[in-house]
């Protein structure tokens, strides 16, 4: 497979620490990952994997090295495009429903109103919000905003998925809906980066099952 | 533009949804400038309109400290009642109490025959320095009888106020005292008593005074207390929007939506012109209400109506000015914070320290001398020096530039300061 792609995720020779006097978090780490292809990090907490994601989305910057998504460097302005992004931690705004929320992550993710319109209708019915989608998620249970969270992710049709534990604390229902959504984008959408904890197994043995992984970063 | 649309929806809704915070927008600043005003107003009407309550004990029992009584009710600012001459100073202040008097005087027994010996004194001393020798001139007319009023007040009393009562008595006095020196140098030139009507002709006031405002479009509107404190209190209104929207920048910040915010193609910019727009309509909002209600409602309570500058135009981009200047400022502590706590306590404390030094707390005339540049420092003294020159002075725009213009430049400073915070901190 690798053969037949071209890399998706390229990382060459990084080095990171977060301040001076702390460990080295990554040193000389290359790391490639494929169009196409399911990859998954895990690692116990403190292990390096949300440093990694951040620094493949951009949100923090490597002292050496370099990262490139799709062959644009991951700072240009033009890679954020390429790239959804679904924080372990609710990265909406509770006030608002989900409707006003992916009309306004939709916006600033380049869509026009047309695209938002028909994105948001089509993403509520899939995730089974269509019924809440004008109630503020602060009346939510934690499973029915980590759809929402999701929604948001994928919003702009991103090739590359970063999901940092997408199903953590959500209820068997809710879980099962994220993992059957991914399955179904999967061929769309290209990559995933997981990022699961040991005892949060709940996407390996479905969307990243045959897929390749780092374990213990 | 479409993004930026978004984003002012956005921000246009999280604000509808904060009932917390649009209370504090709204309801505070109306109960605030309603009670402030509504006392303001009872201390302009008791000094400018009440006559004040003024209790007199006269233990004097001379004709002089009659005429002393009734030329302090000439004045015309004090309601007199005379009690009984027998009373100490602690049945006077128990009467004080009974007769919701805030000032009292004792006549001392000794005034009138003082007065008298003064005014004798002085007489033959001027008529010697004339050459005219007098037999009354007397060996040591330096020695005066020196005696006082006693003025007793009530300790809730201002000292400004206090000083302007003096100031009444001691006009009294001095009435009095040139009366009676008149009176004797013409009994002692002319061997008999004053005419009475020579006695009005000489005593009357022949200069009057004229009180006018110095309003630059040349009308007499008297300034009231809802001139002063509408225009002012909307002042501490807008900035006090330092908790609404002080608050909101950290939380975007500390929240995930900001981390999703970063992720995606569209510069943090948009957020903050977003949020300037939204909290600008927000303050105009404010000054719309809040001037509508010192119109339209004051009237109705009883205090009086908010008179409208005649440039409504200048009066537009001074509170658009006022505005912005307090959204900068509210952005800049919402950069610079590190929690919502952080931008809330020092938020408010700082508008409360700005308002004080700028004048709106305290009259900036009021102020001590070292405070002359510091004020100078505050966008509140900018932004009422601009209202006032409007409100108190009837200028327009053209009158106001000279304050105005410093509000640009705290915009464009503090615009600055919290550009170079933004990206030092890697938001931008």
């Amino acid at each position: 497979m690798a053969e037949i792609m071209r890399p998706a995720i390229q990382i060459s020779n990084l080095s990171f620490k977060y301040h001076e006097h702390s460990g080295v978090s990554f040193h000389d780490f290359n790391l490639t990952i494929y169009e196409g292809e399911r990859f998954g990090l895990f690692g116990p907490n403190g292990a390096g994997k949300s440093t990694l994601m951040s620094l493949m989305t951009g949100l923090l910057k490597a002292q050496e090295g370099s990262i490139q998504l799709l062959n644009e460097d991951i700072h240009a302005k033009c890679t954020r495009k390429l790239f959804g992004f679904v924080p372990q931690d609710f990265s909406l705004y509770e006030e608002l429903s989900p409707r006003e929320n992916l009309n306004f992550f939709g916006a600033w993710a380049g869509l026009s109103q047309k695209e938002i319109t028909a994105r948001t209708n089509e993403l509520l019915d899939i995730l089974g919000l269509t019924t809440v989608q004008d109630k503020p998620v602060a009346t939510f249970s934690g499973g029915m905003k980590r759809r929402v969270n999701l929604a948001i992710g994928v919003m702009h049709k991103p090739r590359i998925l970063f999901l940092d534990e997408p199903t953590v604390g959500v209820d068997i229902q809710t879980r099962h809906a994220v993992i059957e959504y991914l399955k179904g984008c999967w061929y769309d959408a290209g990559i995933y980066v997981a990022s699961i904890r040991r005892s949060g197994r709940s996407l390996q043995p479905n969307c990243l099952d045959g897929s390749r992984k780092i374990t213990g970063l | 533009m479409f993004k930026l649309w978004a984003t002012i929806r956005k921000d246009a809704l999280l604000l509808i949804r904060d009932k917390v915070g649009l209370l504090l927008m709204f309801a505070m600043p109306i109960i605030l400038v309603l009670v402030i005003t509504s006392i303001q107003n009872a201390t302009f009407e008791l000094v400018n309109e009440n006559k004040i309550p003024l209790l007199v004990c006269n233990k004097d029992t001379a004709k002089t400290s009659i005429e002393f009584i009734a030329a302090l009710k000439h004045i015309g600012m004090f309601k007199i009642t005379e009690v009984a001459s027998d009373l100490t100073n602690e049945s006077l202040n128990t009467n004080m109490h009974e007769h919701d008097a805030l000032v009292a005087i004792i006549i001392p027994p000794t005034f009138s025959s003082s007065i008298l010996k003064k005014s004798t004194q002085v007489s033959s001393k001027a008529l010697q320095e004339f050459g005219i020798n007098h037999d009354s001139i007397s060996s040591n007319t330096s020695a005066q009888d020196s005696t006082s009023i006693t003025f007793i007040y009530n300790p809730v009393l201002q000292q400004s106020f206090r000083q302007s009562i003096h100031g009444a008595l001691s006009s009294a006095i001095q009435i009095i005292e040139g009366k009676k020196l008149v009176q004797q140098l013409y009994s002692t030139l002319n061997d008999k008593p004053m005419p009475d009507n020579l006695q009005m002709e000489v005593l009357q006031k022949n200069i009057s005074i004229n009180e006018i405002p110095a309003a630059k479009d040349g009308s007499k509107t008297i300034p009231n207390a809802t001139q002063h404190n509408v225009p002012a209190w909307t002042i501490f209104a807008m900035f006090f929007i330092v908790i609404s929207l002080g608050g909101s920048v950290v939380k975007e910040k500390l929240s995930g939506s900001f981390v999703r915010l970063k992720t995606l193609p569209t510069n943090y910019l948009v957020a903050l012109l977003s949020k300037q727009i939204t909290f600008l309509a927000v303050t105009l909002l404010q000054v719309f209400v809040i001037f509508s209600l010192g119109m339209w409602i004051f009237p109705y309570i009883g205090l009086p109506a908010l008179n409208l500058p005649k440039d409504l135009f200048g009066l537009l981009i001074i509170s658009l000015l006022c505005g912005w200047s307090a959204i900068s400022y509210a952005i800049c502590i919402g950069t610079f914070a590190q929690t919502q706590e952080q931008a809330n306590g020092f938020g408010a404390v700082s508008i409360v320290i700005l308002a004080a030094i700028s004048g709106i707390l305290v009259p900036s005339f009021a102020m001590p001398q070292s405070f002359a540049v510091i004020m100078k420092l505050s966008p509140l003294y900018w932004c009422l020096e601009s209202y006032y020159g409007l409100f108190l002075e009837r200028g327009s725009l053209k009158d106001v530039l000279a304050t105005a213009l410093p509000l640009v430049a705290f915009i464009i400073l503090i615009q600055g300061i919290t550009l170079i915070g933004l990206k030092k901190k890697n938001l931008i």
